[in-house]
């Protein structure tokens, strides 16, 4: 039994050696803009506090959101910045270089009286969207 | 040593000179867009009605049309991009952005169209919106009169 696990370990050893033989990836501290708007930094988003800060406040300084969610009650702003570059090698010397991105977003909900609510500034994750993350922040407040 | 120095320092020189990066914020500030590219004069006189009949509805509005957002671009394409300019700028894109932006922005002054983005425009002019290199939304706060109490300009790109 314990042979046998040794054996399936060698072989995803050499498997991902084989895969990622002729990749590199160099990280890179985040900067210019791959998608979307511009970058909202941290110290502008707090210039708003919740229970103060009005939704006209909020366009007047960030402009239109990137999408709104749940009848404009939630705005929605992302951006994505170049972290890094995966270089990918091919047979015969081709290959090419691909940008590596993170996406933030800057969500905002809003209450009955067009005061802000809730902010949160986060990433999209790994394996879901932008926009599925927005969702899934509406769905919290729901469960609240 | 001491020329082998001066090599360097020369050919450092010569590399930098092709990285200089064009100053877009003394280019295109609030003021400059207001007047360029705005058709109307906007103040607390100016009224919904003055603002539709220059630069149509609004792409979107907030708090029953309190606030009105105008999504504007600047395109060089005034009687539209066609397929084959889409593929020459689709190509040229990724281009270092000092050898072609610093020509572009004073062609768009000179010769650019504004067009306000709307669910129907974004349809029907969808490669214009993607090859644009200037965005700006036009946030308008209407009072109860019906005349401008509030406005402001945030610069989407550059």
């Amino acid at each position: 039994m314990k042979c046998t696990r040794s054996i399936a370990r060698g072989f995803i050893l050499i498997a991902l050696l084989l895969v990622s033989s002729g990749c590199l990836y160099i990280p890179t501290p985040q900067h210019s803009i791959m998608h979307g708007r511009g970058m909202i930094a941290q110290e502008a988003i707090q210039e708003f506090r919740p229970g103060a800060a009005t939704r006209e406040e909020i366009l007047l300084r960030f402009g239109e959101p990137d999408a709104t969610l749940s009848n404009q009650s939630v705005f929605v702003y992302t951006w994505t910045r170049t972290q890094g570059y995966l270089f990918i090698g091919g047979a015969g010397g081709r290959g090419a270089i691909v940008d590596v991105g993170h996406t933030s977003l800057l969500l905002m909900e809003f209450d009955e009286r067009n005061c802000l609510k809730r902010v949160e500034l986060t990433s999209a994750g790994l394996f879901s969207s932008a926009m599925e993350k927005a969702s899934a922040w509406v769905l919290e407040k729901t469960e609240d | 040593m001491k020329i082998l120095g001066i090599c360097l320092l020369v050919v450092t020189a010569v590399f930098l000179f092709g990285c200089r990066t064009v100053s877009y914020e003394s280019y295109f500030t609030d003021e400059y867009l207001y007047a360029r590219w705005l058709p109307i004069p906007i103040d607390s006189n100016t009224s919904r009605g003055q603002i539709v009949e220059k630069l149509g509805d609004p792409s979107k509005i907030y708090e029953n049309g309190r606030i009105a957002v105008y999504r504007a671009i600047v395109h060089e394409w005034k009687n539209g991009m066609n397929d084959k300019q889409y593929a020459t700028w689709s190509a040229a894109k990724n281009f270092p952005a000092g050898m072609i932006e610093k020509w572009r922005f004073e062609h768009l002054d000179a010769e650019g169209a504004l067009l306000v983005v709307t669910p129907e425009h974004e349809a029907k002019y969808q490669k214009e919106i993607i090859a644009s290199v200037l965005e700006f939304h036009l946030i308008l706060v209407y009072g109860n009169e019906g005349v401008v109490l509030r406005h402001g300009l945030v610069r989407r790109q550059p």
